[in-house]
């Protein structure tokens, strides 16, 4: 998943996507050893455990569990994983640029 | 008294006892159940037990290549026979051991171990319908049921899951039976969008009647129902992400709605 992710970040400017994260590792020490560890370049927020706040929230119980929110903060996918992800997150970009386009042009 | 001599004492009973009319292939009538005995039971559990022992070495013996494997590039090179999965190689033997064990409590965990197996093979889908209709007809009184359906939603989608699950939610006489099958039901129907409202029904039908009811440990299905609805009501593709304000690993506060303008993978993860 890692890998992926980060291509992700690489692949796509910065101000157009993010990746947000939300750990739950059982201890703060292990979601800093896991973030440095992986290499991870992105924000994170940390739960405090599988049963944290945010988690007990969005009735998460599987890990990863990945939602994909377009530029207004709908969610459009949930769960894509590989290829599929890739395709999502293409999707959700050109329709943020289509409608940059169409502001442009007003 | 030496523990062998118990054994062999209830595998001879069970082997002499005469076999009451129950005990045949997949009963297709309702005809009313025989009572087991005690002797048929222990005699039922000690074959399981040996019979899940080399279920478990085979396992060890199919997934050797792994542990012996040193680098990643091994482990990714390894392709294994999936006819040689312990998976298809017992399922015949399982299915075997519950049409002689009909009706013990082993019997019902072997139907349990043989829904989970036949789902993870193509092949046999089945058997999934054979396993229902014993169920249906041997167990729908027992209680033990609740365990076969309590994790049900994660079965793959099959038309014989869900004929499982609304018979136990219909028929089962235990209210933590019916409050399992309810909730896998209410997760499997929550999946697509024209039985979201039944999916709802359910939900709202467990949290009045079944909320004491326990799923695992200490949660119980009111717990669990709580975050169901709020997802059924806030966390469907075109809702609006629910917003997020929290410490960040590294302490500072972080908003999730300050990423509006960009697209986001919002990723609940953990390293383990």
């Amino acid at each position: 998943m890692y890998p992926h992710e980060r291509s992700l970040v690489e692949k796509h400017p910065a101000d157009q996507f993010a990746i947000v994260g939300v750990n739950s590792e059982s201890t703060i020490e292990a979601a800093r050893d896991a973030v440095k560890k992986n290499n991870l370049t992105w924000k994170n927020f940390y739960d405090g455990g599988t049963s944290g706040p945010i988690s007990t929230r969005w009735n998460v119980n599987g890990w990863p569990t990945t939602y994909v929110i377009d530029s207004s903060g709908v969610i459009r996918y949930k769960d894509v994983r590989g290829d599929d992800l890739d395709a999502a997150i293409e999707a959700l970009l050109a329709e943020l640029n289509a409608r940059e386009d169409d502001e442009g042009t007003r | 008294m030496p523990m062998s001599w118990i054994l062999t004492l209830s595998v001879t009973l069970a082997l002499t006892a005469p076999l009451p009319p129950s005990l045949h292939a997949f009963p297709a009538d309702d005809s009313p159940q025989s009572e087991v005995t005690e002797a048929q039971q222990t005699a039922a559990t000690a074959a399981l037990a040996k019979l899940q022992e080399r279920i478990n070495a085979a396992w060890e013996e199919y997934m050797l290549p792994y542990r012996e494997a040193k680098t990643d590039e091994e482990r990714e090179a390894i392709q294994l026979d999936p006819k040689k999965s312990p998976t298809v190689v017992f399922l015949p033997e399982m299915l075997e051991f519950t049409r002689i064990h009909a009706g013990t409590d082993a019997c019902l965990e072997a139907l349990q171990e043989v829904m989970m197996m036949a789902a993870r093979d193509e092949e046999s889908g089945w058997v999934l319908d054979k396993v229902v209709d014993t169920v249906l007809v041997d167990f729908i009184e027992d209680e033990g049921v609740k365990e076969l359906v309590r994790f049900a939603h994660y079965n793959p989608p099959s038309a014989a899951n869900l004929r499982l699950l609304r018979a136990v939610a219909d028929r089962s006489p235990h209210r933590t039976a019916r409050a399992s099958a309810y909730y896998s039901l209410s997760k499997i129907l929550a999946a697509e969008k024209d039985t979201r409202a039944e999916s709802r029904r359910l939900l709202d039908r467990l949290l009045k009647e079944y909320a004491d009811v326990t799923f695992v440990r200490q949660t119980t299905y009111g717990d669990l129902v709580q975050g169901d609805i709020f997802e059924l009501e806030h966390l469907q593709i075109g809702h609006v992400a629910p917003e997020i304000i929290g410490k960040k690993i590294d302490g500072n506060l972080m908003q999730l709605s300050a990423f509006r303008g960009k697209v986001v993978l919002l990723d609940f993860w953990g390293d383990w």
